[in-house]
């Protein structure tokens, strides 16, 4: 199934080099003919190697991603935050500003600690949870306003300015990562009260820092302490898939994000299935983070969309056939309907051919 | 304001009718109108107010605030208004019907008809539509070109194969919704009109296809005139430009399927090429034969006159 689909996907980008993008000035994330500076990237997070830095209250990922993006966290007035009418309900996460044990607005990684059982062995696991930056974001296709981008190096980062907070892109996540905070964003100038609930926050991939050529904050604080036994790996994405599943082979373990929502740039390496970790993260009673193996939901949808390319061209044809008709038969019916408009018309400019078609 | 009739308008040889819409041009219609109802439900609940709005507890509604489903069905009405839209402009460019394009004058003339229709007092003469159906027409035209250009521009950027920059899906997105709002306008302004008594025979007439002799005769002298001089259609089709346009059709798919589908579309264009090549030796176009057994002129016919 998976060999048939990367051939396929393949063959739509053999495809994609070649044809009408260019001429319509559209560019098409390929690493092949990307430069080396623009390739996508990814990050491999084993968790053969994650302590959980027990030796400081949060790991490292986490604070040196707080540290690094602190300043771009929502700074939000006090009248500005309301329910969201008729909804009597709103989320702001500002009391909890502090919290570093899961995603939210405020905090955009964390460490997820979960003992799974597998083969008689308890194993306890420290998994760094954050936006796992697909290669097509459900998010980015279907945000209303068209603001979250996938850019070149495969970063998929919500663009603050546009975004009116309606949290469709938390739903539509597999992984439900984008947390939301009212009382901020381009809402507050239109009608607050009616529309719109803040603005959606989440890991960007260090975007700022990666412009600048330097790795994700969490990567560098994580190898700064482990260094080359980190779990924390970055590089182009296809060597770190490839390093991935080298690193689960070795081990007799498991990879997930790979083919994930038809595959992200996070490839996490596990001694034990995800099915089991799935498994015991489902046994909790207020889990948020989960790791699905549902499809893409936009796959079959997409089917729809490449059928719906074709609608005008057999549009074309279907018209060319019915106006046809239309022509022709007017001049066959003039003698059981009376004179139709334009028969004479037509008769007289059509030479002897068209009688012999007759 | 006599231009253009339609191939299918005529008096009714009962003589109690005037033909106004073939069946053709009505399923067109409501093809654009119903799948235009769903695109316009479910576009809105691209945004998130069904659930916030409490429309998904409404019995048989519950539907609505699921995204992934809105979406699917999005698509597929997006699929039916397009077929709708595009078999609309080709079928009456071939057939030759003009009398909806707008003309110099019309708004000057719409603000008169309404004025008079408020009034009470005789509306001037009008052809088959009157000055503000052929105003609407090009406003809610015009909104449905944007609608399904950034719409199919949509549909491609979400297909895993292409990936276009930020602004393209940016600008692309915002062009869509803005699209959105005018075409909503429209058709509120379209189904408004119907509120005025005076317009209720075009509505039956969009079910029957006919309107009493009667009211055609009153309201519509220009058309009726124009039926009866028989005063030709412009622009009639003939088989050398229908040729054209299929072929190039072809070749349009077949590079957009090649480049986003698989490569193996590039055959169509490629097969187009031979035969349109060949075609040009041994004079066998199969295509052009079909056409010419189907009742098109060719030009050389017309010009003989």
């Amino acid at each position: 199934m998976s060999d048939k689909l990367s051939r396929r996907s393949f063959l739509r980008r053999v495809g994609a080099a070649v044809a009408v993008g260019s001429a319509a000035g559209i560019a098409r994330a390929k690493p092949s003919l990307a430069s080396a500076m623009d390739e996508p990237v990814g990050i491999v997070v084993d968790l053969t190697r994650c302590d959980g830095c027990p030796d400081v209250p949060v790991g490292r990922c986490v604070s040196a991603c707080q540290k690094e993006n602190e300043a771009r966290y929502p700074e939000v007035r006090d009248e500005d935050v309301r329910d969201y009418w008729p909804q009597q309900k709103h989320e702001d996460w500002r009391p909890k500003r502090g919290l570093m044990t899961t995603l939210t607005p405020y905090n955009w990684t964390y460490v997820q600690k979960v003992n799974v059982e597998h083969e008689g062995r308890i194993h306890v696991l420290n998994i760094q949870r954050r936006c796992m930056h697909c290669d097509t974001p459900t998010c980015a296709a279907l945000c209303p306003f068209g603001v979250i981008e996938k850019d070149v190096k495969g970063a998929v980062s919500i663009h603050e300015v546009g975004c009116m907070g309606g949290a469709k892109c938390r739903t539509v996540c597999p992984w439900h990562i984008p947390q939301r905070q009212a009382g901020v964003g381009i809402y507050l100038k239109m009608v607050p009260k009616l529309a719109g609930g803040g603005v959606m926050y989440k890991c960007d991939h260090c975007a700022p820092r990666m412009a600048e050529g330097r790795i994700p904050a969490c990567v560098e604080g994580c190898q700064a302490r482990l260094k080359e036994k980190a779990p924390l790996t970055f590089g182009p994405r296809e060597d770190m898939l490839s390093l991935a599943r080298l690193r689960a082979r070795e081990i007799s373990g498991y990879v997930y994000g790979d083919d994930e929502n038809g595959g992200t740039g996070t490839f996490y390496v596990s001694p034990v299935p995800f099915e089991k970790i799935e498994a015991e993260l489902r046994k909790r009673d207020k889990e948020r983070f989960f790791f699905p193996k549902d499809p893409n939901p936009l796959e079959k949808p997409n089917l729809v969309a490449e059928a719906t390319l074709v609608a005008p061209v057999a549009a074309v044809a279907g018209a060319i056939m019915a106006g046809a008709r239309t022509i022709g038969t007017i001049g066959n019916e003039k003698e059981d309907q009376g004179p139709a408009c334009d028969t004479a018309t037509l008769e007289e400019r059509s030479g002897e051919d068209q009688e012999v078609e007759r | 304001m006599k231009r253009g009739i339609h191939e299918t308008d005529r008096i009714h040889p009962a003589g109690e009718y005037v033909v106004r819409h073939s069946y053709l041009v009505i399923v067109q219609h409501w093809l654009v109108a119903l799948s235009g109802i769903v695109l316009l439900f479910t576009g809105f609940g691209q945004l998130p107010i069904y659930k916030r709005y409490m429309l998904d507890q409404v019995p048989g509604f519950g539907w609505a605030s699921d995204f992934i489903l809105n979406f699917k069905i999005h698509m597929i009405a997006a699929a039916v208004f397009t077929f709708a839209a595009v078999f609309h402009l080709v079928y009456h460019y071939i057939e030759g019907g003009r009398s909806i394009m707008p003309m110099k004058g019309d708004l000057r003339e719409s603000v008169h008809i309404i004025k008079a229709i408020l009034k009470g007092e005789k509306e001037p003469p009008h052809g088959k539509f009157l000055a503000e159906q052929r105003l609407a027409y090009a406003f809610i035209g015009f909104s449905i070109f944007l609608l399904i250009v950034t719409g199919l521009f949509k549909f491609a950027d979400n297909l895993p194969s292409v990936t276009m920059p930020y602004w393209v899906s940016f600008w692309n997105t915002m062009v869509h919704n803005v699209a959105t709002i005018f075409f909503l306008l429209g058709f509120i302004a379209h189904i408004g009109a119907f509120v005025l008594k005076a317009n209720w025979p075009l509505f039956t007439s969009m079910f029957s296809g006919k309107v009493k002799l009667g009211y055609a005769e009153e309201r519509h002298p220009l058309w009726m005139e124009t039926i009866r001089t028989c005063e030709a259609t412009s622009g009639k089709m003939i088989v050398e430009c229908a040729v054209r346009i299929f072929s190039g059709a072809m070749v349009a798919t077949g590079i957009l399927l090649g480049a986003i589908i698989d490569p193996l579309w590039y055959l169509l264009p490629a097969f187009v090429a031979i035969n349109l090549i060949q075609s040009a030796f041994t004079r066998w176009c199969p295509l052009e034969n079909l056409l010419v057994k189907l009742g098109y002129p060719r030009g050389k016919d017309l010009l003989l006159k």
